[in-house]
């Protein structure tokens, strides 16, 4: 594991001055019920649409951030996120926690990302979730509604950072109907469920979690190095779980107890 | 002068002991800060490769995720050059060589994951997938068994592990595997079309028949499919059916004949433009989409002023899900020819495509005022007026649309 180089009470100092987005406070509920997930229309992979039923459960409104990461390697001393020293608005760990401390923590694998999430209580989101969460109840195209609009931080977007990751919750007009922030765009996020092409031909309709084997993990959203077609709320995409790239975050999804 | 300190110096017993001592401390020292230092660069070496080999990586994931296939190959090859002993690595080169069909490249590539990792399912499929290709089917599927074992719900997998008993005339073995991937993914052309083949040789020709027609109601245009259907059809005496269909193969044959023709045509004129504009017109008969976006953007790199090519290549984003590209391509059409209602009427239909259902009714009216005298202009007005919730403009041009498809032709 590589040490860290800066001074610690001066970034901890830092980080806690900047505390607007801690997970904690930043948990949507999303109430139980159905949505319908995947779509007829588009890739091959997301056929057939199906309605889908969860239980109650909460996503983080936005990423997880440089800052909250940081906390997690500070305290466990183990999963430090890869270092990109050439991608701009990335760079080295744990200088870029510093840096750039509301910026989504990117170069973490799938077992960084659910090593982080049991500490901070909670998991990663099902790919059923994240997709409830992104798309609402009526089915959006992308979190903020079926018109192409550039609320999100895509590849060519003209919005200040083309070719770059943005700090968390910079498009507040890009915000899910649940309210969640950046579910289009900026970084591609992992989700629990392993991936499978053909998974919604034969996928439970009650909180299903995914393939029981597979080799490659389910990411979603999209990310700045894309086009919006791929950030939309239906788009799947797969990742080796041990692989740690600049464009892929998370989010914290917790399980709500209660008799449903 | 310190040769006669020297001198005094090693003359004394206590002294000499002393600077032995001291002597040795140096080299300890001095061994030491060489070993530390050594280290360190080395460390410093290592953690830089390291470096270098995740950025290489990185890039080349994120041009594979960009489509961008040749430079993805180059930077995940550099990647592999600084450490090779990581099983996802040559899976992801694999990929990008099979996206240019490289078989050989696939199966080295692959052998080197699997033995990094030897239950990597998708390394198992890339292999067998690329074995079959070579014609090498038994160890195909000695691999897509494998694979299948692990995951034995990997549609692909067992598709293509099928397909490899067809060629070994393993047809009970076949019609079981692909029932099983039929059933994971019922929106497969290709595998409804070899479980109607094996049945075909097992002689169930009445079996054979709904699955070859599960594969045309799929995609029309393969024409071996209908071949298959017109055998079937003719195995069991219906005459009339199996010709209608041996018909439509001949003819989707001689599409796919000339499609050879133009592709080798335009390979060697690459600026042969009546000859790329056949091409993307019969790709699209052919619902060959990617090819048809391909051949009419040659077409438009040669041709710009010429609107047909963008309203093709408008017409392939589309049938590709892809209403965005549409848009821009008809919106650049419209700058070079504002007065073609076609462009306007097409560019609705990106917008619905889209669900801007304000955007889409705009390009329709203005499609409707410019030829107001063809009838599916107003047609499409009046659904997307409907579908907005107004029923009493989409009343006027569901009837303006009925009148205009009474009246006789000019």
């Amino acid at each position: 594991m590589k040490k860290p180089i800066i001074c610690f009470p001066l970034l901890v100092s830092l980080l806690a001055a900047t505390n607007a987005f801690s997970a904690s406070q930043n948990m949507i509920r999303i109430s139980a019920g159905w949505f319908t997930m995947g779509s007829d229309n588009r890739a091959t992979d997301q056929k057939p649409s199906h309605r889908v039923y969860l239980n109650t459960f909460e996503i983080g409104k936005y990423e997880v951030t440089n800052q909250e990461y940081y906390e997690f390697w500070k305290a466990t001393g183990t999963h430090a996120p890869e270092n990109f020293s050439t991608v701009h608005g990335v760079g080295l760990w744990p200088d870029r926690a510093l840096e750039y401390p509301l910026h989504p923590v990117v170069g973490v694998s799938w077992y960084d990302a659910t090593a982080y999430t049991k500490w901070a209580g909670g998991r990663l989101p099902t790919e059923a979730e994240w997709e409830k969460a992104a798309a609402g109840p009526t089915d959006r195209l992308w979190p903020w509604g079926n018109a192409l609009k550039a609320y999100a931080n895509v590849w060519n977007g003209s919005d200040g950072y083309d070719d770059m990751v943005a700090p968390v919750g910079h498009y507040p007009k890009g915000k899910s109907y649940y309210g969640a922030m950046d579910m289009a765009g900026n970084v591609w996020e992992w989700t629990a469920d392993w991936y499978s092409d053909v998974y919604y031909t034969y996928t439970s309709n009650k909180n299903p979690k995914g393939p029981e084997i597979g080799s490659w993990r389910v990411i979603r959203g999209g990310s700045w190095i894309d086009n919006i077609n791929r950030c939309s709320t239906t788009f799947r995409l797969q990742l080796y779980p041990i692989s740690r790239v600049s464009f892929v975050g998370f989010r914290l999804a917790q399980s709500v107890d209660s008799v449903e | 002068m310190i040769i006669s300190n020297w001198n005094l110096v090693a003359s004394n017993p206590k002294t000499m002991m002393a600077l032995s001592t001291v002597k040795q401390m140096i080299s300890i020292f001095l061994f030491n800060f060489v070993l530390i230092y050594s280290f360190g660069v080395s460390q410093t070496n290592t953690e830089l490769q390291h470096l270098k080999y995740v950025e290489h990586l990185d890039q080349g994931i994120m041009l594979m995720f960009q489509g961008n296939t040749p430079k993805a190959l180059d930077e995940l090859e550099k990647a592999l050059e600084i450490e090779s002993n990581h099983y996802e690595v040559h899976h992801y080169l694999s990929m990008a060589y099979e996206e240019d069909r490289r078989w050989n490249s696939v199966v080295l590539a692959t052998t080197k994951s699997l033995e990094l990792k030897s239950d990597n399912i998708e390394a198992l499929y890339s292999r067998g997938k690329a074995l079959f290709n070579l014609g090498k089917w038994e160890e195909a599927s000695k691999t897509l068994k494998k694979a299948v074992d692990y995951a034995p719900k990997h549609a692909r997998a067992l598709k293509t592990l099928g397909k490899a008993q067809i060629q070994r005339r393993q047809f009970v073995e076949a019609s079981s595997t692909l029932t099983k991937a039929s059933k994971l993914n019922p929106l497969s052309t290709i595998t409804w079309y070899h479980l109607g083949m094996a049945n075909l040789n097992q002689g169930n020709y009445k079996e054979a028949i709904p699955h070859f027609e599960k594969s045309i109601q799929l995609a029309p245009t393969f024409p071996q499919s209908h071949h298959g259907l017109g055998t079937a059809y003719l195995r069991i005496g219906e005459r009339e059916k199996g010709q209608v269909e041996m018909l439509q193969f001949q003819q989707l044959q001689k599409d796919a004949t000339e499609h050879e023709r133009l592709s080798r045509l335009t390979q060697a004129e690459p600026e042969n433009i009546e000859a790329l504009d056949e091409l993307a017109k019969l790709s699209m008969k052919r619902e060959n989409y990617p090819l048809a976006v391909k051949t009419f953007q040659r077409c438009i790199q040669l041709d710009p002023r010429n609107i047909s090519h963008y309203l093709g290549l408008s017409r392939a984003f589309m049938n590709l899900g892809h209403p965005i590209p549409s848009r821009d391509t008809l919106l650049h059409a419209i700058k070079l020819s504002p007065n073609q209602s076609i462009l306007y009427n097409t560019l609705g239909s990106a917008y619905v495509m889209m669900g801007d259902i304000s955007k889409a009714i705009q390009s329709f009216q203005k499609a409707v005022g410019q030829a107001p005298e063809i009838p599916f202009y107003h047609l499409n007005l009046a659904r997307v007026y409907e579908k907005a919730g107004n029923i009493k403009r989409a009343n006027e041009h569901y009837q303006a649309y009925e009148s205009l498809i009474e009246q006789p032709p000019q």
